[in-house]
């Protein structure tokens, strides 16, 4: 038995980062910016001259780890998955500096004996030397093993999703067949991104690509093809991992602009099956046409 | 440059830097490692779970930075050219912990005012904790602005007398648009190697890779075609810088085996252009 409802409401991780320029240009690079060495808009990513910050960097700061791995709580790691991400940004970060991040448990939901539970966690990042709120992180975790565990706490309302379908594709993306080695550098160390092995246990032929890196390449499509790379105007993101996605396959970005919110969803090129849903990128400022 | 003959001798860097699992992950990336995932022998480089350090990786511990450019040594910076490079390995290099370095002149060559002179430097990696050698890295820097300061014409290295048959073995790695971008992240921030207008004002085309990750990509062959991937193998390396090799290009290194000598070269495999030149290995050899 797993003590899973237990953790609700309970801090599960809490610590300080200090991250430099060279991990936030480590980020961008580990998410193919600078894959056209010469498109000096990207390069503002990846070079420390006047560095732009990526929006979804919180999402790799103080990432909580395995906190899933703790003992006494035995759960079945190897068959987690990442099920969905909602990132709300109150403040950009600088390309370096100090947080303070403490991450939650807000809910789990069981689905009953061999359906698994979603563990919903909410990270909240906060700026050190002046306590500003920086980010709010929630991430949906469905342990396939454990289901029938009990359910406790209030989950996030359901991620909306464009009314219809985003049929309109803006543009796609090549991925390394190492992409998932650079972007555990990151900081997401789960082995089911490298080691064949675990990647066996959990039913996949070979190592899938962090859910999160999935994402922060849809954003590049995204601030390439619709936002001029001003990733400025970006408040907050939130997507669905609808299926696994490869390293080494290219993913393509479909979007639709409404107002200051950009409904958008991916698929992989070469199997032509949706991997990212739900996608939704709000915008600061009413977006130009 | 300010009186060069007093360089010669002097502890110009010393420094102690620390490093970590993932920046040891990270260097066997940003030189090509793990470009086929699946591949075990591979993974060792990239991967916490038993992780071993790649020998090249000597090149840029406790690296002292660009310290020709300091204006207490007077030299014509923006004029300077790498032309070889390489290390000897005493000991194996460890995946994480403090390493010690210090970088000494050893000699100057005049080549006359037209040519410059040549700077040879050599850095002693030493362990923090048991001060032990693990590494010495050999480097020679072209300071084209800086001849016919009247200082001794000689000795040159004598060139590597390279075998005349064809190659025994030839192995060809492309590397990444991106690579010197990532490459940079293990030390060497030279501009010249992500700022497309530094690289144009400097003659280029597009900024070109770090000459010691050309190297390295040339240490991944000599892995993949000697060792088996087995790095504690591989000794020393050392070879010349003949022309620029762009991220994004196709390495062809052509490689030939005698005994525990290892001679290579390597070009640019689309332009048919050498880059790297007299390269010259040491391998350990496993009998049986």
């Amino acid at each position: 038995m797993t003590g899973l409802p237990a953790l609700v409401g309970t801090c599960i991780d809490a610590r300080e980062v200090s991250y430099s320029s060279p991990d936030s240009m480590l980020y961008a690079l580990s998410l193919g910016f600078g894959q056209d060495p010469l498109d000096t808009r990207a390069l503002a990513f990846v070079h420390e001259n006047n560095l732009k910050v990526l929006p979804t960097l919180p999402l790799v700061l103080g990432y909580p780890g395995f906190f899933m791995r703790r003992p006494g709580l035995s759960l079945d790691w190897d068959r987690m998955l990442h099920a969905e991400e909602r990132l709300v940004l109150h403040r950009a970060l600088p390309p370096a500096g100090v947080v303070r991040d403490a991450t939650w448990v807000d809910a789990v939901v069981d689905r009953g004996p061999g359906k698994g539970v979603f563990v919903y966690t909410r990270k909240e990042l906060h700026s050190e030397n002046d306590g500003l709120h920086l980010a709010t992180v929630r991430s949906t975790i469905l342990c396939r093993s454990e289901g029938g565990c009990g359910s406790a706490g209030t989950p996030p309302p359901p991620l909306r999703e464009e009314p219809g379908e985003v049929r309109n594709m803006i543009g796609s993306v090549g991925t390394l067949p190492q992409q998932a080695l650079v972007y555990r550098l990151c900081g997401d160390t789960n082995p089911v991104h490298v080691s064949p092995a675990h990647a066996a246990r959990a039913g996949f032929d070979r190592p899938l690509l962090h859910g999160r890196c999935i994402l922060g390449f849809a954003l590049q499509v995204l601030l390439r093809e619709l936002l001029g790379f001003e990733a400025g105007g970006i408040s907050g993101i939130s997507v669905r991992f609808a299926a696994p996605f490869f390293p080494g396959e290219t993913l393509r970005v479909r979007a639709r602009r409404e107002g200051r919110r950009l409904w958008f969803a991916a698929d992989t090129a070469e199997r032509a099956q949706t991997v990212l849903s739900h996608g939704e990128v709000l915008l600061r400022n009413p977006a130009p046409d | 440059m300010r009186d060069p003959l007093a360089l010669v001798g002097r502890t110009v860097d010393e420094r102690e830097s620390r490093f970590s699992h993932e920046d040891t992950c990270l260097y066997a990336l940003a030189t090509g490692l793990g470009a086929d995932p699946l591949d075990p022998r591979q993974l060792r480089y990239v991967w916490e779970e038993n992780l071993r350090a790649l020998p090249a990786m000597s090149l840029v511990l406790a690296y002292p930075g660009f310290w020709l450019k300091e204006p207490k040594f007077g030299v014509d910076w923006a004029r300077v050219l790498h032309v070889e490079e390489g290390f000897e390995i005493h000991a194996p290099l460890p995946t994480a912990g403090t390493v010690h370095g210090r970088t000494v002149v050893t000699r100057i060559i005049d080549r006359g005012a037209a040519k410059g002179a040549l700077l040879y430097s050599s850095r002693e990696v030493r362990h923090g904790a048991d001060n032990r050698l693990l590494a010495t890295v050999d480097s020679c820097t072209l300071l084209r602005g800086d001849g016919g300061f009247g200082g001794p014409q000689g000795p040159l290295s004598p060139p590597v007398s390279m075998p005349t048959r064809e190659p025994d073995a030839v192995c060809d790695l492309p590397t990444l648009p991106q690579q010197a971008l990532l490459y940079r992240l293990c030390g060497d921030f030279n501009p010249l190697h992500a700022d497309p207008e530094i690289a144009r004002q400097a003659g280029f085309d597009r900024p070109i890779l770090h000459g010691r990750c050309t190297l390295a990509v040339a240490q991944h062959a000599l892995l993949r075609v000697c060792c088996d991937y087995e790095a504690t193998r591989l000794k020393s390396m050392r070879a010349r810088f003949t022309a620029p090799f762009y991220p994004g290009e196709t390495l062809r290194t052509s490689v030939w085996l005698d005994g525990e000598h290892v001679f290579f070269s390597a070009q640019a495999l689309k332009r048919g252009v050498t880059v790297l030149d007299q390269g010259t290995a040491r391998l350990v050899v496993t009998t049986g």
